[in-house]
């Protein structure tokens, strides 16, 4: 089990108080929403064992992850989430001023999806797509506003040490893409990160996920207007 | 008063100058040949090197001249004469004629033509130079070299104005030819200037709708509608779908 002195952030925050809450306290939903399962793009799976889900479980039928299991794994605080956390370094100032400049492209395209783009270095053993939905749900939110912003986010994390790359999205953005879009993307990275480096790599998986979250978009329109007119007939 | 005597003087001018009477001279019908001499005044050999020498100076330089001979005017005045016999037998365009009364004077000349007016020849001019070519020929001893010099210098004078008249056609055609020319340059420059600025008008019309088209469709924003939440392991903001992946060892990611 990895400990908190092995990736340290400079912030911190009471991570228990997280998953102390019963599901039924957690902030409730806006009432014009659409169900996600039937706007889904793919199934969902238990990010410990990938066992696919067939509903929306709190405990995981197969291995009996929760939420809470991850405080465990990571016990260390973790900081408040920015849209930039080079943790580790990784990134020079061209690197970054070029990475920013898509973020800042996306964000006008995307106004609802925020990104966080975390380099850091991790351990062998820590499991990195756990330590994205540990770090996505515990990183302490200032109000209601941050909080749903929360789950329009998409955490990008380069561990470096061991250059492995995981992406994780917040609830809103799940029925967008499914697993197997996000994991394209990220053999995207891999394919340029092979040839033309990790940055060109990251470039690339933004030009991707412009043109994977623009389909989306039609998708979604297309799912509504049809749900609607079979309504209104 | 005095327009009594205006009149008395207008009628004695019409009776000693006016137009002859036809009863005293009458021109002779068109002959076929440019050699009229019904006196047979030139022996068989001479009428026929004339009418040879005069057709072929009208089929060669285009000056028609015809030979006249008369016994007798009957008094008519024989510059009336040879204008008559112009007006009648003469081309059109462009001829002259040479009269000779045998024993009577003469050689007299006259020319004549549409080709004259446009050659604006000035007639006190054209007066001149038939007094002038007159009274050359007249300074010959026989009338036969009165002849020759009558006809020889009127065939030069109309075969100069003849081509006076072909240079001014010839200059007129050319000027006519290079204003054609420079409006068809012209007109081609025009409409190649046209469909220049036309192609580039299209062009970048065209570029600018791609351009705009493309500007809209990457600044267009997209919303997504705001789903309900499956919440699941008790998270609060995300369900830990998503993607790892291993990359190829490298340590420059930067």
């Amino acid at each position: 089990m990895p400990t908190a002195g092995r990736f340290q952030f400079d912030s911190t925050v009471d991570a228990e108080e997280i998953y102390s809450e019963p599901v039924s306290d957690l902030p409730p939903v806006e009432s014009h929403s659409y169900p996600a399962k039937r706007l889904s793009a793919g199934a969902l799976f238990c990010p410990d064992c990938r066992v696919r889900l067939d509903q929306v479980v709190p405990v995981c039928p197969s291995c009996g992850f929760t939420g809470a299991r991850t405080l465990n794994l990571f016990p260390s605080n973790a900081p408040a989430m920015h849209e930039w956390m080079d943790q580790a370094a990784c990134w020079n100032e061209g690197s970054r001023k070029k990475i920013l400049q898509w973020l800042k492209r996306l964000r006008r395209r995307f106004p609802q999806i925020h990104w966080c783009l975390l380099s850091i270095s991790l351990p062998e053993d820590v499991r990195l797509r756990l330590f994205n939905f540990w770090f996505l749900n515990v990183s302490p939110v200032a109000d209601a506003e941050e909080a749903e912003r929360r789950t329009w986010t998409i955490l990008l994390t380069y561990d470096v040490t061991h250059d492995r790359m995981a992406v994780t999205p917040g609830y809103q953005i799940e029925p967008l893409l499914a697993d197997d879009d996000w994991e394209d993307l990220l053999i995207t990275v891999k394919s340029f990160a092979r040839e033309r480096g990790v940055l060109r790599g990251y470039l690339e998986f933004f030009r991707e996920a412009e043109k994977k979250l623009v389909e989306a978009s039609r998708r979604m329109n297309d799912l509504i207007e049809h749900r609607e007119g079979g309504r209104n007939s | 008063m005095m327009r009594w005597i205006f009149a008395v003087i207008l009628m004695l001018s019409a009776l000693l100058y006016g137009e002859p009477e036809s009863s005293v001279f009458s021109l002779p019908d068109k002959p076929a040949s440019l050699v009229c001499d019904p006196a047979q005044w030139l022996t068989t050999h001479e009428s026929r090197e004339w009418e040879s020498k005069l057709e072929t100076w009208k089929n060669d330089v285009g000056v028609e001249i015809h030979l006249v001979i008369l016994p007798n005017l009957h008094g008519t005045p024989p510059e009336y004469v040879v204008r008559e016999v112009a007006r009648r037998w003469g081309d059109a365009e462009l001829c002259g004629v040479v009269l000779l009364v045998p024993d009577g004077g003469g050689p007299w000349l006259w020319w004549q033509g549409e080709v004259i007016e446009k050659v604006q020849l000035d007639p006190r001019a054209q007066r001149e130079m038939i007094l002038r070519m007159e009274k050359k020929s007249r300074s010959e001893l026989t009338e036969r070299e009165r002849l020759g010099s009558a006809v020889q210098q009127l065939s030069d004078t109309l075969r100069l104005i003849n081509a006076q008249w072909q240079r001014v056609n010839h200059l007129r055609d050319k000027w006519n030819d290079n204003i054609f020319e420079k409006w068809s340059q012209e007109r081609l420059q025009r409409r190649a200037r046209w469909v220049t600025v036309g192609t580039a008008a299209i062009f970048l019309s065209l570029l600018l709708v791609w351009w705009y088209r493309r500007q809209w469709i990457h600044r267009r924003k997209h919303f997504f509608p705001r789903v309900t939440a499956q919440r699941r392991f008790g998270a609060p903001y995300a369900g830990g779908s998503g993607a790892v992946v291993s990359l190829p060892s490298s340590r420059s990611s930067s």
